[in-house]
């Protein structure tokens, strides 16, 4: 059993560790790191204690790496690690391996080690890149591993497997909530780094024990950890940094994540045979999935009928749209009707802060997953046999912004009737930076994950920060977030038509082919 | 192959009222009985006839409306490992992982059916160069073609010497050279094994099948050898010439199989008990007259 265990492992990791996607993960988290760890005279600082920070010893860099990678890992992992089982079920792999005596239990299993090493292979390499700048800063170079590898043990390793847990569990739920998961996750993590504040994890006691080791500027001023990018005016002063005190208190918070950890693979198992059958359960999902949409289709908005009956000169941007509202349910119009009697009812400001906030969310989760659908599948390519794919991709992005449009209809009218012509013009580069965005990015990176995960931060910084310059649709009713919008559309259009004019592609398909010829050539000449 | 990890001993698949339907008002298999002994097995049916409905039951990859499956006389609804233990299975549709190269993929799958692991390096060098793959074995599978993959999907079928062997369409996409090759290979593999081929075309199993399941409509239509199929459909194929008016009308009425125009007069291929006029003369029934005799649209008793 066991050799069978890790040899599955092995080859599943293996397999994952050559998707492109993991190598920019790798190269974005290492970029990171180095980031982490400023210069003295850089003028920015990541952890800052008052204008304080520690030398750069091994103590300080592997604790301050940990602290700031942990909240990192706990959400980039889990849009890294995601998508995979149920990828493999949709592809029908998964159907493929559980007709053996492979059981769903030690499926889920492999995955999880799978998952848990894809994390600590990142996290390793992080720690590789530390040490490296640790020796480059020349601060104090002696390097001690157990500095390093401590924290980690304490801060990172516990959130990988809990991570890991977190993306089986995602994966495995019906594809009906599955569609939200990115989504509920991002809230997820929130409210996991709330209860990190509280004890979850041994982040604050790291923090508290730092802050207290810091030199303060002046008496009676109370000591501040701030991470983040923050610019500094003047030198960051240094301090020789001990190392944290591990003692119980720090070690509680690992077994709690742990158990947590535990509690969510437990739940995942149950449901993986039960419930949410692997197996069983796959198929007719993904035959409801496609018949329902229609039933929904046929009594949906007669307003779809209506658009589709006023440009039947333009049969492709016709049957774009018709594909579009197949896929949206029913509670899409309900929601859509609800936001627009609202937008003309409640005052300026609360339009502004409330329901253009809940707009921007509105589409996120509906339109764009559509344009996933056909690169996923091979459908891109039947379809590019009989047209252009330029022309293709831009009467989806028209498509979707009609669609985004009439969430936003009731806003539009709204700013149009108070005179509000900047806020209109806001809106409607909303509406078409939206499709832009996700058909670019699926076109590129063929997922959806990090065009969602950008637009969840700019709405997080507009939103709750109130941050003009990612303002996309108007909440802060800044002319930074208009500029930036249009920018933001004026390079995705350019960056559609150059992907299309080959320029990307060209240079990447002749190194492709290059090395594929090499490679034939090299194991030809072993064959004799 | 030639290693078994499970002892062979005769195997007996049994099949009792199964019926699967996916929504309530259609039925994908209809109160199916049968019992299948080692040898190959040829399912055959339009598309939709449920033939890959019955396979993926067997496989226990859907759960069954109502009816059972048993083997060797135990029920196999509580305990599905019972089956896969000993099951190779090439569905219909499939993926593989990409990334790896056709070895990698064959060992994580003796894995992950636990061929015991003295035998998975010869097994799978063997299997490679029986489905001609051996010279591709290190190449990513991302780059393989359609009929490569369809022959890794057999492969992996094969490993671990299951006694079970369902294989569903698996001669989609191989060239004639390689059609022979499987037919080969399965001859060499029906003697102590179940194996269950399904195709919709019926002359793909004719030569290889031991016996004959004619499906159409979710219900079995006739199940027998192929010489006994043939034997039944003796006096029953009528070939007929008629002026090309004539045989308009004759193909209103009758059966026809085939049609083949001269200058102004017409040859039919008739299916009917009876001479279905004065000039018909009885020929050679083929099984693709039984198949197209069998799932006529009101089912004839097969027995
Ligand atoms: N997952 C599924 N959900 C709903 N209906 C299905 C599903 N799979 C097959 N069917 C239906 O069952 C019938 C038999 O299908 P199938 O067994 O795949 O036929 P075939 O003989 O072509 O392999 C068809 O009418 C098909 O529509
Ligand atoms: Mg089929």
């Amino acid at each position: 059993m066991n050799w069978y265990f890790w040899k599955i492992v092995q080859l599943d990791l293996y397999n994952r560790i050559r998707k492109t996607n993991w190598w920019f993960a790798c190269l974005c988290m290492i970029a990171i790191t180095l980031f982490i760890f400023p210069d003295s005279s850089a003028g920015y600082a990541v952890l800052d204690i008052n204008g304080y920070r520690g030398t750069y010893n091994s103590a300080w860099m592997g604790e301050s790496l940990a602290l700031v990678s942990s909240s990192f890992v706990l959400l980039f992992g889990y849009y890294l690690l995601s998508g995979f089982v149920a990828q493999e079920k949709t592809s029908q792999i998964q159907s493929l391996l559980l007709s053996s005596s492979f059981t769903i239990n030690q499926y889920l299993s492999t995955k999880f080690v799978v998952n848990v090493l894809l994390l600590n292979i990142i996290g390793i390499l992080m720690i590789a890149a530390a040490m490296l700048q640790q020796l480059i800063a020349q601060e104090q170079s002696t390097i001690y591993i157990t500095s390093y590898i401590l924290p980690y043990l304490v801060l990172i390793l516990p959130v990988t497997i809990m991570v890991s847990c977190f993306a089986l569990l995602f994966d495995i739920l019906p594809e009906k909530i599955q569609k939200y998961s990115n989504l509920i996750y991002f809230f997820v993590w929130a409210l996991l780094c709330t209860l990190n504040i509280f004890g979850l994890s041994a982040h604050s006691d790291f923090i508290r024990q730092m802050e207290q080791a810091a030199p303060s500027l002046t008496t009676g001023q109370t000591q501040h950890l701030s991470i983040g990018i923050s610019k500094l005016n003047r030198i960051q002063e240094t301090f020789n940094w001990q190392g944290v005190n591990y003692d119980i208190s720090v070690f509680i918070p690992i077994v709690l994540q742990l158990l947590l950890g535990l509690v969510i693979f437990t739940i995942t198992l149950r449901l993986a045979n039960g419930p949410c059958h692997l197996l069983y359960q796959s198929k007719s999902n993904r035959f409801s999935t496609s018949t329902n949409p229609k039933k929904a289709s046929s009594n949906s908005f007669a307003l779809t009928d209506y658009l589709f009956t006023i440009n039947s000169q333009y049969p492709l941007l016709n049957a774009e749209l018709g594909m579009l509202s197949s896929h949206l349910n029913r509670s899409f119009w309900v929601i859509a009707t609800c936001l627009f009697s609202v937008s003309l009812l409640v005052s300026l400001d609360t339009l502004r802060a409330v329901i253009l906030a809940i707009i921007w969310l509105l589409p996120v989760v509906t339109v764009c997953q559509l344009s996933m659908c056909d690169e996923r599948s091979e459908t891109a390519v039947l379809l590019s046999g009989y047209r252009n794919q330029l022309s293709l991709r831009l009467t989806r992005v028209l498509a979707a912004s009609i669609f985004t449009g009439l969430c936003c209809l009731g806003a539009l009218i709204r700013f149009v009737i108070e005179g509000e012509f900047i806020a209109v013009l806001h809106l409607l580069g909303y509406c078409l930076l939206l499709p832009l965005g996700s058909v670019t990015c699926s076109m590129i990176f063929h997922s959806q994950k990090m065009f969602q995960l950008s637009f969840l931060f700019c709405w997080i910084a507009s939103v709750v920060n109130h941050a003009p310059y990612s303002d996309l649709i108007g909440v802060t009713a800044s002319s930074q977030g208009f500029s930036a919008t249009w920018i933001a559309n004026l390079t995705l259009f350019i960056m559609l038509i150059a992907y299309h004019a080959n320029l990307f592609t060209m240079r990447c398909n002749f190194w492709y082919v290059k090395s594929k010829k090499a490679v034939v050539e090299y194991v030809k000449s072993g064959a004799h | 192959m030639s290693n078994a990890s499970f002892p062979i001993k005769e195997v007996q698949l049994g099949i009792h009222k199964l019926s699967k339907s996916y929504h309530e008002n259609h039925t994908a298999l209809n109160n199916i009985s049968l019992t299948l002994t080692p040898g190959i097995i040829g399912l055959v049916g339009s598309n939709g006839a449920g033939k890959s409905t019955l396979l993926k039951l067997i496989a226990q990859l859907e759960r069954p409306s109502s009816g059972s499956i048993q083997l060797n006389g135990q029920d196999v609804a509580g305990c599905p490992q019972l089956i896969r233990q000993r099951l190779g299975l090439l569905p219909q549709h499939f993926a593989v992982y990409e990334n790896l190269t056709a070895k990698q993929f064959l060992q994580y799958l003796a894995a992950v059916k636990q061929v015991t692991r003295k035998h998975v390096a010869q097994d799978i060098s063997e299997l490679l160069h029986a489905l001609n793959l051996h010279e591709f074995e290190n190449q990513n599978i991302s780059t393989f073609s359609g009929g490569m993959r369809q022959r890794l999907g057999i492969a992996q079928a094969l490993l671990g010497a299951p006694d079970i062997l369902i294989f569903d369409e698996p001669t989609v996409g191989l060239d004639p050279h390689e059609r022979v090759a499987f037919r080969s290979l399965l001859k060499k593999l029906g003697k102590d094994k179940i194996v269950l081929l399904s195709s919709h075309i019926i002359s793909d199993l004719a030569s290889i099948s031991d016996n004959i399941l004619v499906l159409a409509r979710g219900e079995v239509c006739a199940f027998n050898t192929p010489e006994n199929l043939l034997q039944h459909m003796e006096g029953k194929v009528w070939d007929i010439m008629l002026k090309t008016t004539e045989a308009r009308q004759i193909e209103t009425q009758f059966k026809v199989c085939d049609t083949q125009y001269f200058d102004n007069k017409t040859r039919l291929r008739v299916i009917h008990e009876t001479p279905p006029t004065k000039c018909a003369s009885s020929i050679a029934p083929n099984l693709e007259d039984a198949y197209l005799f069998y799932t006529a649209p009101c089912p004839v008793e097969a027995h």
